[in-house]
Parts: structure tokens; C-alpha cells; sequence
């Protein structure tokens, strides 16, 4: 079992034995990431993305206890709410086509393509392109809970191991071990999406 | 490209973070979007309320959590009882989680998406609010904590320890014994703050978020950052992200429109003691007595009548002459002496 299901599995005990702290560390974990995962497969409305995750995660309350661990816990979340997302556009009337999101095209797996072709300039100038940025930020938000946000704190915001470390109660040795495991597992996941080769 | 394999290791140092492939595909990708905080305290004040309602709270019943509030909530809900607002506020269908009750309403106040609560009335999660230049509120949460809002705020309420405050101010106060209630936390757009048992003040202006605190200490969270403030100082956080602090007196104007919205105190039957240490805690001055016997005597005076409508300080007048006793101001404090 990975350490991420094990979390996962803790954090659900805890959910289920309705500890107010582990609600907090659930919402506050979950639905941002959940948020933009939707938003990006609704062409940015934010008023059903709002609706979908609200009834999404209540959902999720209601069926915690059939959750077992195979998934990882976001995973699982993703797919309850691909099946509120198909229910809110049929109920709006539109096509399964629009479900299709833009990080399961075939244009943007061109684009990564393109991407891991431009190796001579960079992938600074491949990533203008806003579709290659979200498809980073996806990864991020897929990324094991803890990891998306080191790993913007310390490359994007510029945060020092230590600050790191103190916005997630760590020691600076464990958050420095934390951001060398994120760094693979965005490694991996770039790789996957055949951005890497 | 770099192959995956140098993309597993972080760079040892500022040139080598700068060829890092990982570190450039990112810094090149920004931050990812952000969620507005309004959507975020909405859908999180209905997933917590269906998670309550679903999964009740570890071996402690509602009642509980209420007995363990100070003995001025115990006060107002024998007050509801009597006068039979309890019974009409009970709920008859399956009860909804309420994050606390509304305890006083003044001037001018526009509530959204309901209609005006009544003194009493449990306030479900997600109610908002804006008061006017007339306005103030004063509620319990339902951890416990008095909670007021001043004239020209906006709130949110998320949960029953959790306000969102767009605009204006809020003070609040989680009790005379630390830790007795439930942890409070005000979000606001810049920053949250945090009561480590406590009374403190949170104003929202268009610039910046002031924090004042007058016992206690809170924590103003920014950015992952905590900034802890003790009793008699005040934090502002600028929208550039500079903090400052300053000295803040506990009792002046600072906190006169907190006294405005003091929740109602019945002194009928209550002891002097009990009445001058209500005082004290609303005004933020500190009681000294002239004579040790007056002391002596607090507990065995038991007063009667009302105070009702008079602030906090004003009452000092209406009902020390009852009791034989007189007062005076001096540096912060309440001097307490035979008449």
C-alpha cells in the first residue's frame, strides 16, 4: 500500500469518527484541487463547478464508508465527480462530447508532445501556451496530498526549505525529504502524460 | 529536455535551481488558480453540515459541547427558556446543525438570501449579513464564543467556530477561562486569525487587516506565516504583505462599539461580584477596591432590577449606588469604594 493510500485511509478513520480536525484537513486538501479539476471540464463556470463539487463531496460523506483504499482518495473523489458533472449537463441538456476535457484530448497530448519536442528551447517558450501550464498544474493537484503545494511553494513562490517546512509542521530534514518525493512523483506523472521521454 | 532521471533530484544550490528543468517548468506554469474564498466558506458550510448530520460528533452530545461555555451563556439560555423563545425556536423537523444564536440586533441590518433572524433564533450555517452605519450584531457561536459585529461589516458565517469578514470589524470573545470553548477562527481576504482564548478585535478596510488584542494573544496567519500577538498589541497586515505592530490599550475607543453590542446581561438575582467581573471583562478595565470588605461582601450582594439598553460601563452608575458603592476611573482601572 502506498504511503498515500495509508494517509488516505487514516484521514477516512478519522472522517468517519466525525473528528472536526480531520473534516478541516479533508476540505481544506481536497476541494481546491477538486475545484479546478472540475472548473477546467466546464469551460470555467464557476457557478456549476461550485454546485458540482458541493454535491460531490456530500456524496463522498454519504458513501465514505464504501471507499477502500484501492484508489487513491482524490482519485476516487475525481470519478464522483465525473458522474455529477455527467448528470449536471444532462440535466442542462448537452452533449457527453463537452465532457471530453482538455487534458483527455488528442490536441493537448499533441501539445505535450510538441512540448517534449522543443527540447532545444526550453520548455519556457512551450509552456506560453496556456494549455501546457494547466496540464503542469493538474499534476500538481493529482499529486499526493502535501506534495502540489510544496513544490509551488518552493518553485513558484521561491519559499526556503525552512518556510516550507513550517507551513507544514515539519522538520526542515522531513520537508526537504517531502519535496525530493515530490519532485519524483511529478516526475513520473510529467513522464506519464508523454512529456518526458 | 532533460531525461527523467534529472528531474528526480533538486538542485544544491541557486545556479543549479535555475537549470533545474522541474523548477523552470513550473516557475514557467504560475501559480495554479485560486478559489474564491466566498465559493470556498459556501460549499464548505454545506459539506460540513451534511458530514454533521451524517456522522455525529465523538462521544459528545450538543448539549455537552454547550455545557462547556461560561456561565453567562448558561444565563442566556435559562433567559430563552423562560420566556418561551426556546420552545418556539425548537425545531419540529429533523434538526438542522445551527452554527449559533442570535443574542442582539440593533439599527440597521440586511440579511441575505433570508429573512431577519429573531433574538434567539439559531442561525444556520452560510448566513450572511451587512450592517449598516447604525448596525451591530452580537451572536453565540456555538462553541461558545461572543461574537459582535460593528457598523458597515459584511460577514459569512462557515461554522460553529469559523466567520468570514469581507468588511468592517468583529470582536470576539471566546471566554474568561482558555480553552473553554471551541477555537475561533475570522478569514478574511488577506489573512485568517486565530484565538488562543481570548478578546480580540478584527477590522477588514480596504487597505488592511487590523488585529487588536486585549487578553490573550491570537494568531494572524498570512501566506503560511503566523504572526502571534499577546494581550495590548496591535498587528495590521497591508495588502503588500508588510505587518506592523503597535501598543493597544484595552478599554477606549478602541472598543467602545464593541459595548454597544454587548449580548444582554440580566443582573436580577445575580451577586455584585458576578455583575463588576461582567464589567470588567466588557470594558477591558481592571477592577481595585478601595476596601477589603467590600471584597468580602461581592459575593453576598444580590442585586436586582434591570440594565437593560445602558453599555456596559454606563450601568456602573444605575447600579453601584444599590449597593452602597460608588466609582471612579483611574488609569485604566475601576475603583470601587464606600459611598
Amino acid at each position: 500500500m502506498s504511503d498515500t493510500t495509508q494517509a488516505d485511509r487514516v484521514l477516512v478513520k478519522r472522517l468517519l469518527r466525525g473528528e472536526e480536525e480531520a473534516f478541516e484537513e479533508f476540505f481544506r486538501s481536497c476541494f481546491p484541487r477538486l475545484y479546478r479539476f472540475t472548473m477546467a471540464r466546464l469551460g470555467g463556470d464557476e457557478n456549476a463547478a461550485e454546485e458540482i463539487v458541493q454535491a460531490t463531496l456530500c456524496h463522498a460523506i454519504t458513501v465514505l464508508k464504501t471507499w477502500r483504499g484501492e484508489a487513491a482518495l482524490f482519485t476516487w473523489l475525481c470519478t464522483l465527480c465525473r458522474h455529477e458533472m455527467g448528470a449536471y449537463l444532462r440535466r442542462q441538456g448537452k452533449e457527453r462530447l463537452t465532457m471530453e476535457s482538455w487534458d483527455e484530448s488528442p490536441e493537448v497530448r499533441a501539445a505535450l508532445e510538441s512540448l517534449a519536442g522543443a527540447a532545444g528551447s526550453g520548455p519556457e517558450e512551450s509552456l506560453r501556451r496556456g494549455e501546457i501550464a494547466r496540464v503542469v498544474q493538474t499534476i500538481l493537484d493529482f499529486l499526493p496530498a502535501g506534495y502540489g503545494d510544496a513544490l509551488e511553494w518552493k518553485y513558484v513562490l521561491g519559499f526556503s526549505v525552512k518556510e516550507i517546512a513550517m507551513r507544514l509542521n515539519l522538520s526542515p530534514k522531513a520537508a526537504e525529504s517531502l519535496l525530493t518525493r515530490a519532485r519524483e512523483a511529478f516526475r513520473r506523472e510529467f513522464a506519464a502524460m508523454g512529456a518526458v521521454r | 529536455m532533460s531525461g527523467p532521471d534529472d528531474m528526480t533530484n533538486p538542485p544544491r544550490d541557486g545556479q543549479a535551481e535555475a537549470a533545474d528543468p522541474i523548477a523552470r517548468l513550473l516557475r514557467a506554469a504560475g501559480t495554479r488558480p485560486s478559489v474564491p474564498p466566498e465559493k470556498a466558506g459556501r460549499v464548505r458550510a454545506a459539506v460540513h453540515q451534511h458530514w454533521r448530520s451524517t456522522i455525529p460528533a465523538p462521544r459528545r452530545s450538543r448539549w455537552l459541547a454547550w455545557s462547556a461555555v461560561p456561565l453567562a451563556v448558561a444565563g442566556a439560555w435559562a433567559f430563552l427558556v423562560a420566556s418561551g423563545v426556546w420552545e418556539r425556536i425548537q425545531p419540529t423537523s429533523p434538526p438542522v446543525v445551527s452554527v449559533g444564536i442570535l443574542e442582539r440586533l440593533e439599527g440597521t441590518v440586511s440579511w441575505r438570501e433570508r429573512a431577519s433572524p429573531v433574538i434567539g433564533a439559531a442561525l444556520d450555517p452560510d448566513t450572511a449579513f451587512e450592517t449598516g452605519a447604525d448596525g451591530r450584531v452580537a451572536l453565540r457561536l456555538g462553541g461558545g464564543a461572543s461574537v459582535r459585529f460593528g457598523a458597515g461589516s459584511q460577514a459569512r458565517l462557515l461554522s460553529a467556530a469559523e466567520v468570514y469578514l469581507e468588511q468592517g470589524a468583529v470582536y470576539v470573545d471566546t471566554g474568561s477561562a482558555p480553552g473553554s470553548g471551541t477555537a475561533v477562527v475570522i478569514r478574511t481576504a488577506l489573512g485568517s486569525v486565530r484565538d488562543l482564548g481570548t478578546q480580540f478585535q478584527v477590522r477588514v478596510a480596504d487597505d488592511a487587516v487590523r488585529v487588536s488584542v486585549r487578553e490573550g494573544s491570537a494568531s494572524l496567519e498570512h501566506l503560511g506565516r503566523s504572526h502571534d500577538a499577546a494581550s495590548g498589541t496591535q498587528l495590521t497586515l497591508r495588502h503588500d504583505g508588510e505587518v506592523s505592530r503597535r501598543a493597544v490599550p484595552a478599554f477606549g475607543p478602541e472598543w467602545d462599539w464593541a459595548q454597544e453590542a454587548v449580548p444582554p446581561f440580566e443582573i436580577e438575582g445575580r451577586s455584585l461580584g458576578d455583575y463588576l467581573d461582567w464589567v470588567a471583562r466588557e470594558t477591558g478595565l481592571s477592577l481595585e477596591y478601595a476596601d477589603a470588605t467590600i471584597v468580602a461582601d461581592r459575593p453576598g450582594i444580590v442585586l436586582h432590577g434591570s440594565i437593560a439598553s445602558l453599555r456596559p460601563d454606563e450601568t456602573l452608575d444605575a447600579v453601584l449606588p444599590t449597593c452602597g458603592l460608588r466609582h471612579r476611573l483611574m488609569n485604566g482601572s475601576v475603583i470601587i469604594e464606600r459611598d
